[in-house]
C-alpha cells in the first residue's frame, strides 16, 4: 500500500517547540493544496534528542522540489492571504462563508481561526501571543519579508535563530520570552532584536497552520481548540506528536483529543492515545509577561 | 557485566538549576541529560581531546542511567521573586550617567534546592565498552566545575560502585509501570542529549542546548523492604499514601480524632466493596474485630510539629497500609474516594460538625512541605534510633498500680506496657523508654489537658477547671472512663523505619510517633 511513496525527515521542525509543531502543521497545510503532493501525510520521528517531522507522498520529495513549490505558494501580499480578513472581520463573516466550497475554503478556516461574530471586537484567539496592536503589522512584514533560504533553514537545519525579531514575529516561540532581568539588554528597544533571535521562515509555515486551529466564543473571550483554561496563569496548550503517517485531513482531529486537556492525564486515556500512534504529548503555559503573552518551554505530559 | 557510576558532590550543599519549562522552579532530581552537558562543555572548554569526544558519544548511547540521590537531598524551598539592577544605562542627566541607583531593578527568581555533603550518583549496571573508555571518563569528570548554573559548584568523578539505601541514599528508577495510580511520578526527561555536532552548532548559533525526550523517574520503592534488609520495620507499610489539606478551618492536633474517624467513615462509605474489606475497616464481614493478627488501615494525623516555629497545625492525614496488601488492591478501594472520574485528584470533604468542613486532597509530588512527606514519618530508608510521640500512646489497660501512692510500681507497671504495646507493633524491644505528660517535640500539645479544681467549691469531688492545652481523651468502645494516655520517648538499639504507631489508639492517629534526633531522654 505504501509501494511508491517516498519520505523526506525534515530536521529542523521540532515538534517539542510550539513554533516547530505549527511549523511543520503549516507546511503540510501549504502541500495539500499543491496537485502533486494532495496525498502528502505527516508523523513524527525521533532525531538527536527530539521529535522532527517527516513526510510522505506519492510525489517526489527532496529539498528542492519542496523549496519550490513553497516558492510558487507562499505569497508576498497580504491581499492575497487569509491574514486580510483581521481587518473588518465581521463584516466579512457572511460572505466569506457563503464564498466557501468543499475545496476552497482556507479563507473560512482562517476567519474561525481568528474571531467569531458572536464574541466581542477585543476577543483574540488564544494562540494570538503578539499585541493586537503589532500583529497585523508583523503578519504584514513575516509575508514580505520570507525568502527561500529562510525557509531551507528552517525546514532541513537546526535553527540558529538568526533572523530579526523586530516587527517580523508571531511571538510563538518560547526564547521570546525576553524577561529585562535575564538579558544584557532593555526588552523595549533591543538593539538585538533587530538583527537575530528569530526563524522567519518558520512564522511564515506557522501562519498556514493557523487556519487549523478554530475557535470558539465562551463568555465574552475565544476558546482555541487545543487549549484548555482562560486567565494568565491557567491558559495552557497541549499538542500531541504521533508516529504512524497522518493524512492531512486527520490532523485537526488528533489536535482536538479531548484527553489532551486533562492535567494529568489518566492511564486509561493514555493507553488509548498511545493504541492511536500518539506517543508523546507537549504542553505549554500561556503567561503573561508584562503586557506581553508568551509561551513556556514546553512539558512533556504523555 | 560491566557497570559504570559517575558521581558528583554539590560543593556548596546546594544545586541550582532552573526547571526548564518553569523559570521559578528548581530541576530537581537532576537531569541525567545535564549531567551529559556538562561534561560535554567541558570537553569544548578544554581544548576537546578526541578521546574525551569518544567517551561521551559512547556514553550518549547507554540506556537511561539510575539515579542514586541523598535520602535527605533535594528539599526546596518557596521560590522568593527578588529585584535585581540590569544592565542598562541609567537614564537622566550626564552627570548621574554611572550612579547605580538610577538603574532600574527588574523581578527575577534563583531557583535552588539544598543537597548537602552527599554525593549524587548516576548508574548503568550494564555499560559494555566502559573499561575502554573508563580513563577518558575519568579525565572529563575531574575537569568538571559546575553542574547547572554557574554557582552550581561541583565535584565529579567516576566511581567504583553505586551507594546503598542503608547508607543514607534513594534510588530513583526510569518509570516503567504507569498503572500505579498510587505513586508519586515526578516526570524528569531521558538521558538522550544532543549529539556533538548539534551542539557545535547551537554554541556558534549562541544558543542553549535543548534536551529533548522524556520519561517519568520514580524513587524505588516497589519492594522497599528487599533494600533495607538491615533495618527494622514496623507492621505498617512504610508507603504513606499522604492527604493534604486543601480547604477549610486550620485546625490543631487535638482535633486528630474527629478528622480520622471522619475520613475513615467517608473511605468507608466509598469503598466500591460493601461491606469493605477487613483491612479497611478492622473488622470481619460479620462485624467482629480482626482477632488473627492480620493488620489493617491507620490513619495518621499529621501536624506541623518538631520545628523551632511549630504551631501544632493539622497539615494533612496519612494512610498507613499493611504490607501484605498489593497496591492494586488498595487502589482498587479507595480510588472512588480519592480521584474523580478522570483519575484526577478529587477533593475529600469531611463534615466534623462544630469544626466546619475540612477538605483533603491526594497531596501533590511537588508539595515542599516537610510535614507532608512521608519519609518525615518513616525516617525511610536510613531509619531513626530515637523516636518520641506527637499525639499521646493510650495504654492498652489500666495499670494497677496506684499512680499517686505507689509511683516506683506504677512507672514499672506503664514501662512494661509500653514493651508489650512495642512488640504487638513489630518493634524491636527498646532500650531506653521514657514518658511523660509533656511531647518531645515542640508544637506538640500536652497528652491531657490539665486541670485543677475549681477554687471555692468545697463539694467533696468539685468540679475540674482546664488550663493550657491537652489532648482530649480517647475512649475505647465499650469502656465507661478513658484509659491513661502519655508522651513516650522510645530509643532503640538500631535504626527502626516507621510509621509507628503505639497504643489502644494507633488506627486513629493516637501513639503517632516522630523520629528525634539521638539525645538523652529526660529522666
Amino acid at each position: 500500500m505504501t509501494q511508491g511513496l517516498r519520505e523526506l525527515v525534515l530536521r529542523g521542525l521540532d515538534g517539542m517547540t510550539p513554533l516547530g509543531f505549527l511549523a511543520a502543521l503549516g507546511l503540510v497545510n501549504v502541500l495539500r493544496h499543491q496537485a502533486e503532493t494532495s496525498d502528502i501525510e505527516l508523523a513524527w520521528t525521533t532525531d538527536d534528542g527530539g521529535w522532527v517531522a517527516k513526510l510522505r507522498s506519492s510525489a517526489v520529495l527532496d529539498q528542492q522540489g519542496l523549496l519550490d513549490g513553497l516558492d510558487r505558494a507562499l505569497v508576498k501580499a497580504l491581499a492575497a492571504h487569509p491574514a486580510k480578513l483581521y481587518e473588518a472581520q465581521k463584516e466579512k463573516f457572511v460572505s466569506v462563508r457563503r464564498a466557501a466550497t468543499r475545496f476552497q475554503r482556507q479563507e473560512v478556516d482562517f476567519l474561525a481561526a481568528i474571531g467569531s461574530n458572536l464574541a466581542s471586537d477585543e476577543a483574540t484567539s488564544q494562540l494570538q501571543t503578539t499585541r493586537r496592536d503589532y500583529h497585523l503589522g508583523n503578519i504584514v512584514s513575516i509575508l514580505k519579508n520570507t525568502q527561500r533560504d529562510h525557509l531551507r533553514r528552517t525546514l532541513f537545519k537546526p535553527w540558529d535563530y538568526a533572523d530579526p525579531l523586530e516587527n517580523q514575529s508571531l511571538h510563538l516561540d518560547p526564547s521570546e520570552d525576553r524577561r529585562h532581568a535575564y538579558q544584557w539588554n532593555k526588552p523595549s528597544g533591543d538593539p538585538n532584536r533587530r538583527k537575530r533571535g528569530g526563524m522567519l521562515g518558520a512564522n511564515r509555515l506557522a501562519l498556514e497552520a493557523l487556519g487549523w486551529f478554530p475557535t470558539w466564543p465562551v463568555g465574552g473571550a475565544l476558546k482555541t481548540l487545543g487549549f484548555s483554561g482562560f486567565g494568565k496563569d491557567e491558559t495552557r496548550w497541549t499538542w500531541p506528536i504521533w508516529t504512524p503517517f497522518v493524512p492531512a485531513d486527520l490532523i485537526p482531529s488528533l489536535l482536538a483529543l479531548a484527553p489532551l486537556q486533562d492535567d494529568p492525564i489518566a492511564e486509561a486515556d493514555r493507553r488509548r492515545l498511545r493504541q492511536m500512534g500518539v506517543v508523546a504529548a507537549y504542553r505549554v503555559q500561556r503567561i503573561l509577561v508584562k503586557k506581553t503573552p508568551n509561551f513556556t518551554p514546553a512539558r512533556k505530559v504523555v | 557485566m560491566t557497570m559504570l557510576t559517575l558521581a558528583w558532590r554539590y560543593l556548596t550543599g546546594y544545586a541550582r538549576a532552573t526547571d526548564p519549562a518553569t523559570r521559578n522552579a528548581p530541576e530537581w532530581p537532576p537531569h541525567p541529560a545535564r549531567v551529559w552537558l556538562a561534561l560535554a562543555a567541558t570537553f569544548f572548554e578544554t581544548g576537546a581531546n578526541p578521546a574525551e569526544g569518544e567517551a561521551l558519544v559512547w556514553l550518549a548511547s547507554l540506556p537511561d542511567p539510575a539515579l542514586w540521590l541523598p535520602a535527605t537531598g533535594g528539599s526546596r524551598r518557596r521560590t522568593t521573586t527578588v529585584y535585581v539592577p540590569v544592565n542598562d544605562r541609567p537614564e537622566g542627566t550626564g552627570q548621574l550617567q554611572s550612579a547605580p541607583l538610577t538603574r532600574s531593578k527588574q523581578p527575577r527568581t534563583f531557583p535552588t534546592v539544598w543537597v548537602g555533603d552527599a554525593p549524587c550518583y548516576l548508574h548503568w549496571p550494564d555499560a559494555p565498552g566502559a573499561e575502554a573508555h573508563r580513563p577518558a571518563l575519568a579525565q572529563l569528570c575531574a575537569k568538571v566545575t559546575r553542574l547547572g548554573h554557574s554557582a552550581s559548584l561541583v565535584q565529579m568523578w567516576v566511581a567504583d560502585a553505586p551507594p546503598t539505601p542503608e547508607a543514607g541514599f534513594v534510588c530513583w528508577l526510569p518509570e516503567t509501570d504507569t498503572e500505579d495510580w498510587l505513586a508519586d511520578h515526578q516526570l524528569r526527561r531521558l538521558h538522550e542529549a544532543s549529539s556533538l555536532e548539534r551542539l557545535r552548532e547551537a554554541f556558534a548559533a549562541g544558543r542553549h542546548p535543548t534536551i529533548g525526550l522524556a520519561t517519568g523517574y520514580r524513587p524505588q520503592r516497589d519492594n522497599p523492604r528487599a533494600a533495607m534488609t538491615a533495618l527494622k520495620a514496623t507492621a505498617f507499610d512504610q508507603d504513606l499514601f499522604v492527604l493534604a489539606q486543601t480547604d477549610g478551618p486550620s485546625l490543631p492536633v487535638e482535633a486528630a480524632l474527629q478528622v480520622t474517624q471522619a475520613l475513615r467513615a467517608t473511605l468507608m462509605r466509598g469503598s466500591p466493596q460493601q461491606p469493605p474489606p477487613a483491612w479497611l475497616s478492622g473488622h470481619e464481614a460479620d462485624g467482629q474485630p480482626l482477632a488473627d493478627g492480620r493488620g489493617h488501615l491507620a490513619f495518621l494525623p499529621l501536624p506541623f510539629v518538631g520545628y523551632e516555629h511549630a504551631d501544632g497545625r493539622l497539615l494533612g492525614v496519612a494512610l498507613a497500609f499493611p504490607p501484605d496488601i498489593p497496591r492494586p488492591k488498595r487502589g482498587a478501594i479507595l480510588r472512588p474516594s480519592i480521584l474523580d472520574a478522570r483519575g484526577q485528584p478529587a477533593a475529600i470533604q469531611l463534615k466534623l460538625g462544630r469544626l466546619g468542613v475540612w477538605v483533603l486532597r491526594k497531596r501533590a509530588w511537588d508539595d515542599t512541605r516537610a510535614t507532608l512527606r512521608p519519609e518525615t514519618w518513616t525516617a525511610f530508608p536510613e531509619g531513626a534510633i530515637c523516636w518520641a510521640s506527637v499525639t499521646p500512646v493510650v495504654l492498652d489497660r489500666f495499670p494497677k498500680a496506684n499512680r499517686l501512692l505507689e509511683r516506683a510500681a506504677w512507672e514499672a507497671e506503664v514501662g512494661q506496657l509500653l514493651f508489650t504495646a512495642c512488640r504487638r507493633a513489630g518493634l524491636p524491644e527498646p532500650v531506653v523508654i521514657d514518658f511523660d505528660p509533656t511531647s518531645w517535640h515542640v508544637g506538640a500539645p500536652r497528652a491531657v489537658a490539665k486541670e485543677r479544681p475549681l477554687r471555692g467549691q468545697t463539694l467533696p469531688r468539685p468540679a475540674q477547671a482546664k488550663f493550657g492545652g491537652g489532648f482530649p481523651p480517647y475512649l475505647v468502645k465499650g469502656a465507661t472512663a478513658p484509659k491513661p494516655q502519655l508522651h513516650v520517648f522510645l530509643q532503640f538499639a538500631e535504626p527502626v523505619v516507621g510509621p509507628v504507631l503505639l497504643g489502644a489508639g494507633r488506627f486513629f492517629g493516637y501513639g503517632l510517633f516522630k523520629p528525634l534526633k539521638p539525645r538523652h531522654p529526660r529522666s
